[in-house]
This record gives structure tokens, sequence and C-alpha cells, in this order.
């Protein structure tokens, strides 16, 4: 029930309806990408190259939104990136939950010099910019898929364990964790039970709009080279591909950065308007 | 005040100090740090004497040892690609990328003051809401694309700027405003919801029973007292402006250290890299620990409690 | 000037009629100040009495144009000073007004002060605002004097300090040296020493009724505390949900309240009989806004309402009674008997307990 309800007051938004559609866009291009893509999103074709969308002049309906310097079909390409998208953004936001949040609630939950290791780990990975720090370790790790999931979930883990570890500080004085302390239960337990429940709002809304933080910095990573190599299909690997043609096709980069920009769009106001619903403390 | 100086400066350094064990170690990551640092086409004997010439055999604490010397001393190995001193080829570059992050800093502030002061003001208006979706649209532009955006219409159709980015007036054009949007959508947020809270402080009340005028209050009381915050959000975005400058520099071949960095990156050359992670860490730390010693010139309660301790 | 010159003692300076304002909250509009009104004279100072909530702070903050901006508004009523009405001026002039012919001080002296601005700038601030021409020297000089008129010593040197460096009561006396810095004809105090400790709470009553003699300013006194009125007051506003229930000059109201709720005001007066301290508290909770009773306000906690449908159906009007008094009850009459009465029984049960 309540969940329905907060469902509700969440599609009532119009952003947050907006986000809505755009994820189940997004998830549908994901799972049914090659049933739905009009071409072959690796078929080259030499005789199409360059085309630019329907709408501009010398554009066809054969391809909706043009072809790249290869005649590959850029919608069908779209198409296709947004399954990196999701694979990425959803795994590298799920390992980051993951250490962030046992590591934020342990040092909530124990203080002292736990605390005080894992605060100063998070010092560390503060003071090297988020983008440097997953470049260098991209580098050692190499390019490809699940090292960039692996290198995203690695460099962002500090934004969940800084959240959860302050409220974790303030639940655990309140009543109902002490009685449950008082009566014996077990750390474990009392972090399970009593206190996950109570972070789980903030988790859930800052992990929707770091979905999009880390597509962005997928995309940016490809874009440097560090990301998704071929024959994986990314957004910002084609921004890349389309750099070179900015001045005869500006629309290869253009397209899949639009794409780009409609989904963390569309992520951003899903999760601005979780957060009125679920969370409405937090800014 | 000296004493504040002095435990964030210790502070500071030991955060450096973890940072450089992390990027150390990052090279053993990938099990081999000689074939990382390696071209891939290097025989085995090649790998073994290059091995044995950095002292990859040697024990990693002996290792890292020389490393921390290394970069004490300001020494971090000889580019093998270029053959050059790598720090030096990193701190030769570092100047332009800080004109480049200070100009967006400035563009970041311009867009954001602004704009911030009047969606305070009219809290709740159309012009806030306004703010909040151009905000929000900000948050959600990945700032390469925008930059390619800009290309795209000021280089190629209107043919205005240079393609080419460099530190001079026009040069900078184009870089300063991809990085400096960057940061402007976080700045806005943060320095509208201080004003806010500013603007409910019980002493803007005074002023007003005083009869200052809602421009005089904001002048006067409010923006000094949200100063403070705004130097919290400059030593926040300090990071975010140095990590944006690398895709920025690498967007317009602007010839800063992230540019360097990341055609390291294509020559495989990782001492360079390690260099240059030192080195934005380094910044960040000291602009961090210096904005709170201004922090704490600026807001004469931290003053008082540290004279106080 | 014109309003200075009407500062004869007795003479009405400030006229509220009927000053109602509203306030939209999510749940409903809400009235928190009911058409309620009032004559101010020079030289006194009227005490505003009543629970948080019954409107006082609200009303004060509607004639100063400092209502938070959006949510509450003036929806009627006039309030002349010197023949202008506050509420009906143009903000350009009102803010003209407000630090000029009317000032304010407010109850936490901690927060109503700029923490990052110097106390000395903050006072100049006050006079500056109102004479553009003064120059830099004059202002300071005005501003020392300021200082030195509210009791600090040093004043010279005390102009460079911040306000966390000065005590609670200095920074109440920088306060009140800012609400006289024009010699306004009106200064409204929001519970000046609520914030204060005790010891210091008596210096600056003090403090207020000397500034009043200098400067011949009338004053309005917003407090929850009876004790402060008996100290100060010339005369009592008592408010109730939004509304005015009984006006009268001091002694009266002490020695004989028309109103039950003045009555059980009184009666919550901490008392010291032999040993042991006897405290009431009023009965009931102070009304919802939102669902307010039918008839008189009042009627839920009110010992003479019991099976009276008066009390519940209609509500009372303002009366004139002897001696100027006025009460906002169906039976002023039988309010001391029915207290005096309650009261006695309640010291037994103190004893006993």
């Amino acid at each position: 029930m309540r969940t329905w309800s907060r469902v509700r007051g969440v599609l009532r938004d119009p952003g947050g309806l907006f986000g809505a559609l755009v994820i189940a866009l997004i998830l549908i291009a994901a799972i049914a990408g090659p049933a739905l893509a009009p071409y072959d999103p690796s078929a080259q074709s030499l005789e199409t190259r360059h085309l630019p969308p329907f709408w501009m002049d010398g554009g066809s309906t054969a391809h909706l939104l043009g072809t790249d310097q290869l005649g590959r079909d850029l919608a069908s390409r779209v198409i296709q990136g947004a399954r990196v998208s999701t694979i990425v953004g959803v795994a590298a936001v799920l390992m980051q939950v993951l250490v962030g949040v046992t590591l934020g609630l342990l040092a909530g939950y124990w203080r002292g010099a736990l605390d005080a290791v894992i605060m100063r780990l998070a010092d560390v990975w503060l003071a090297v910019p988020f983008l440097v720090l997953a470049m260098a370790l991209a580098v050692v790790l190499g390019p490809g898929l699940w090292s960039t999931v692996l290198v995203l979930g690695a460099v962002g883990w500090v934004t969940f364990a800084r959240i959860v570890r302050a409220q974790t500080l303030s639940i655990r004085e309140r009543d109902f964790v002490l009685a449950s302390r008082v009566a014996g239960a077990r750390p474990i337990r009392t972090m399970r039970a009593e206190i996950l429940p109570n972070v789980a709002a903030s988790v859930i809304v800052v992990a929707t709009l770091q979905v999009s933080q880390m597509i962005i910095a997928e995309a940016a990573l490809s874009f440097l080279g560090l990301g998704i190599q071929p024959p994986d299909v990314g957004w910002g690997s084609m921004i890349a591909e389309g750099r070179d043609s900015l001045s005869s096709a500006w629309w290869v980069a253009a397209v899949p950065g639009a794409a780009l920009v409609i989904a963390t769009l569309g992520i951003n106001l899903f999760g601005d308007a979780l957060r009125d619903e679920l969370d409405p403390r937090i800014r | 005040m000296a004493l504040f100086i002095a435990g964030r400066t210790a502070q500071g350094a030991l955060v450096l100090l973890a940072v450089s064990v992390v990027v150390f170690l990052l090279s053993f990551l990938s099990g081999d740090p000689a074939a990382l640092m390696l071209p891939a086409e290097a025989t085995p004997a090649q790998i073994a004497e290059f091995r044995q010439e950095m002292g990859f055999d040697q024990p990693v604490f002996v290792q890292y040892w020389d490393f921390l010397v290394g970069a004490l001393t300001l020494d971090f190995g000889v580019s093998y690609f270029h053959g050059d001193d790598a720090l030096g080829m990193v701190l030769e570059r570092t100047i332009p990328t800080l004109q480049l992050t200070l100009a967006a800093m400035v563009v970041a502030l311009l867009i954001a003051i602004p704009l911030a002061t009047v969606a305070a003001l009219r809290r709740g208006s159309v012009i806030d809401r306004l703010v909040g979706a151009v905000a929000m649209l900000g948050q959600s532009l990945p700032h390469f694309f925008v930059g390619i955006v800009l290309l795209i219409v000021f280089t190629v159709r209107l043919g205005w700027l240079p393609a080419i980015g460099s530190p001079t007036a026009r040069g900078l054009v184009l870089p300063a405003l991809t990085l400096g949007l960057y940061a402007t959508a976080e700045t806005m947020r943060l320095l509208r919801s201080n004003l806010l809270e500013v603007l409910h402080e019980d002493y803007v009340r005074t002023a007003r029973a005083k009869g200052v005028s809602r421009a005089g209050v904001m002048v006067r009381h409010a923006m000094r007292n949200a100063v403070i915050p705004v130097i919290t959000v400059l030593s926040l975005q300090v990071g975010t402006l140095l990590g944006g400058a690398v895709i920025t520099e690498t967007v317009f071949s602007y010839p800063g250290m992230g540019l360097l960095a990341v055609q390291s990156i294509a020559n495989r050359d990782f001492l360079v890299i390690q260099a240059f992670v030192l080195i934005v860490a380094a910044i960040v730390v000291f602009l961090n620990v210096v904005l709170d010693i201004v922090y704490g010139l600026v807001d004469p309660r931290i003053r008082f409690e540290v004279r106080q301790s | 000037m014109a309003i200075r010159q009407q500062q004869e003692r007795g003479a009405p300076v400030l006229e509220v009629r009927d000053l109602t304002v509203e306030i939209r909250t999510k749940r409903g509009t809400i009235t928190p100040v009911d058409r309620l009104s009032f004559t101010l004279r020079g030289g006194e100072v009227l005490g505003l009495v009543g629970e948080s909530g019954s409107g006082k702070s609200v009303s004060m903050m509607a004639l100063m144009g400092l209502l938070p901006a959006g949510a509450a508004r003036v929806t009627s009523g006039t309030a002349f000073l010197g023949g202008t009405d506050l509420l009906s001026v143009s903000p350009k002039r009102l803010n003209s007004m407000r630090g000029g012919v009317v000032s304010m001080v407010f109850q936490d002296p901690m927060s109503a002060l700029n923490p990052v601005m110097r106390v000395g700038d903050q006072v100049m601030e006050a006079v500056r605002v109102h004479h553009r021409g003064l120059g830099r020297k004059g202002l300071r000089a005005r501003a020392v004097e300021l200082l030195e008129l509210v009791g600090i010593t040093d004043a010279g040197e005390r102009m460079n300090a911040y306000p966390h460096e000065f005590s609670g009561g200095m920074r109440q006396r920088v306060m009140i040296a800012m609400a006289a810095a024009n010699e306004p004809a009106v200064i409204i105090a929001d519970e000046p020493t609520t914030a204060l400790d005790v010891t210091v709470q008596a210096q600056i009553l003090e403090l207020l009724q000397d500034m009043k003699e200098r400067i011949g300013s009338a004053i309005i006194l917003i407090t929850h505390d009876l004790g402060v009125i008996a100290e100060i007051a010339d005369r009592v506003m008592v408010m109730y949900a939004g509304g005015k229930v009984e006006e009268a000059a001091v002694q009266p109201i002490f020695d004989a309240p028309r109103h039950p709720y003045t009555a059980s005001l009184l009666a919550s007066m901490p008392k010291l009989s032999g040993a042991v301290t006897t405290m009431r508290t009023i009965p009931g909770a102070p009304p919802d806004l939102l669902a307010l009773p039918q008839g008189c306000r009042f009627n839920p906690r009110c010992p003479l309402a019991d099976g009276r449908t008066e009390c519940h159906t209609r509500a009372p009007e303002l009366v004139h009674l002897d001696g100027g008094q006025q009460s906002a009850c169906h039976f002023p009459a039988e309010v001391e008997k029915a207290f005096s009465r309650s009261s006695d029984q309640i010291e037994e049960g103190g004893e006993r307990a």
C-alpha cells in the first residue's frame, strides 16, 4: 500500500513522470534492443556514410537519425548503447552501495578507531578528483565493460559511506536502537534490523541520482578511450567517434550526446521526485 | 590561529602521504608494473631489464620508500616515452590547467551568484523555478558533450573562436565556458539554499527592522554571511573542476596537464600519470587547507573559538 | 517631525483598527490576528500579554511590515502612526519609517545581531540608513554616544568587537541602542528579557524605561511574564487566539481581572505561600487555530462557560467597563468570584501535597 502510494506520488510530479518514462524507454532498449533496432548496429555501408537525420536536406527516413562515418545506423547504435549505460550505471552503483553502505554502517556504529580509518580513507579518495582517480585506475585495469564497472564502483563508494555513517551516528542513539542494544541484540542484527531500514530511503534516493552520474562518467571514460571498447557500443565512445567529423557531420556526435542528456536528465528528475516523496530532509 | 594553521597543514600532509601510497599501489594492481609501463611490443628480455632498472625486483616496501623519497624530492623518474623528467613534464603543464580552472571558477561564480541571489530573494516565484530547472539541466549535461556543442556552434558554424584551446584570452573562452558550466549548477544550488538559510536568520530581520532595504540586507548582511558557504562550495568544486579539466582539455586540445595525462595513457607512460594524480591531489589538498584558513579569517566566530582553545 | 510633536503624554501615537492577518498553511488558512484594535498613547508602556500563538508577535510583525513574505499577509485594517497608515503605505516609505519612527527590539540577542559584523558597524548602520548625509566620523560619534547611553563602558573600544564577544545582556543593550538610534515615536520590544538571566532582566527593563524617558518614545512590550508587566507597564492588553480579550491599566488588571483568561494567567503566576511554591498552569491547551471552538474561543478552558449556551454559540464583543477597562467576556462581573474561589482550593491542595 505504502509503496504504491509513493509510486503514485512520484508519478504525479511532472518531472517524476517524465523521468519514469525515460527510464522505461532505456530499460526497453537495453533488454529488447536487438529486436527493436532497424539495422544491425555494427553493419557498415560505405554508400550511406554520413547521412544526416531525416529532417535535414539529404536525410532519409530509412535512417531516421542518420549514419556515421562507416555508414552505421545511428538510431540502432543509440538503442544498442542503452545496454552499456544500463549495465554500467546499475552495476557500478550496486557495487558502490554494497561497499559504501557496509563501511558507513561499520564506521557509524562502532565509531572509534575503525571509524577513523574508514573516514581517513574517504579523505584520501576525496583528495583525488573522481575522474582523475577513475582514469588512473582504468589505465591499470585496462578498458572494457566490466573493468569500467569495477573502476566506477571502486571510486564512488565514498558518497554512500559518508551519508550512511552520518545517519547511523544519529540513529544509533535513538531510543529504539538503544532498546534493541540493551535487550542484547547482536550488533550485526541491530545494524541490519534497526539501522539499515532507516537509512534505506536516503540510500535509494542518492543511488538513483548516482546512476546518472555513473552513466556520464562511463561516457567520459569511453570518450577518453578508457571505457567501453568495440564491439561494445556506448554513447560516450560514439561521441568520441563523432568528434573527428564535427565540421562535416555534427550529428554523429550530437545524436548519442542527446541520448545521453535525455537519459541523465530523466534519471535526475526521477531521483528528485523520489527524494521529495521518500526523504524530504536531504537536499 | 597559528595552532589552527599548523594543525590543518599537518592533516593535509597526512592525506597526501596516504594518496601517495594509493598511487604507488596502483601500479601493482595490474600484476606487473613493468608490463604496464612498457610498450606492448616489448620483448621479455627488455621487460626483465626494465624491471631490474626500475627496482621492481625489490621488496614492496623498499620500492615504496624509493617512490616516496622520489616524490618528496620531486623526482618521479624519467618518462619512458619522452625521456624527460616525469614531474617536470607535468609541472610545466600545471600553470595552463590552473589558469583554465580559475577562469572556469570565475565563469561559474559570475553565473551562479546573480541567479542564486534572485532565486533566493524571489523564492517560489517563476524565476526561482526557472533557475531550479536550469540547475537541474546543468547537472544532467555531460560537459564533454557541452564542449562539443560549443565547438559546433562557435567554431564550426560561426567561426568566431579557435577550435584549439590555449591559455590566451580567445583560446580560453570556450574551454573556460565548458568547464565553468560544469560547476555552475552545483554552485548555484548550494548558494541558493545557503542564502535562503541566511535570509531566515534573526539578524536579517533585525536589519530590516532598522530600515535597511531588501537590496541592502542582501549585500551587507546575507552575502557577507553567504560568502562563507561560497568558500566551502569552491573548495568542494576545486576537485570537480580539476577532474573536469581532463575532459575539457581533451575536447579542446588545450595544452594542460590533463591533456598530457590522456596522451600518456595512449603512450603507456605510467610514471607521468602517477605524477599527474599526485600533483592534482596536492593542489586539491593545498587549496582545501588554504580555504579552511581563509574561512577562519572571514568568520570571526571560528577565529574566536581557536583563540579560546 | 510631525510625529515628534504629537508626543505629548497621553495623546494617541499609534492607532490600530481591525488588524487582520491570514496565514496560508497546508491544512488551511488560519487567522492568527483577528480584527485587533488598540491605541498606543504618548510616553506610555503598553504591555501585550498572551500565550505563544495568541497573535501578539504576529500582529507586531504585521505593523512593522516584517511578516514572512509569501505565506502571511495582512487582509484588513489600518494602523495610523503620525498620519501615515503603516499597513497601506508603499514598501519604500515603510522602509524609511522602520527604524526611524518605529523600531523593534527582539527576543534573542544572540541571534538578532549579525555574527560577522562588528557591533559598531551594526549600530552605525541603524543611524546611517536614516541619516544619509552624515559622514563616517559623525556616524561613529553618534554610535559611540548611543552605546554609552545604553550603559556600555569603553564604548569607543567596544565598537570594534564582534557580537560573540559580548554577554547576552550587553547584546540586548546594543539592540536597544539600535532601536533608539533615531529617537522613534514607538519602540516595539518583543520579549526583550525572555532569553536573559534573571539578574540581567531587571537591568534591561530599567534601561528600556530609562530610554523611554530620555527620548520620549512610547513602548509596546510583548511578554508572557506578568511580573515584567507589573514592573514596567502602564497599561495591559491581553490577547487570546488572535483577538484582544481584555485591556486595562495595570492596577485594575492585577486587582480585578474582568476576563477569565486574564484571571487564569494571574493564577498561574508563581506564588510564594509560606515555604511551598504553588504553580498553576491554565487547564487545557492553547487553541488550534485551524479548529477554533464555536462561540467564545476560550470556552473549552473557561470555568464560567460550563452549561452556558451563550458562551458556546455567540462570540463575545469587547465591552467597555468602569475605569476604561475592556473585556470580551459575556460575564465579566463573575470573573472575580469564580477565580478567588478556585485559587483558594488550589492553595489548599498545594499545602496538602
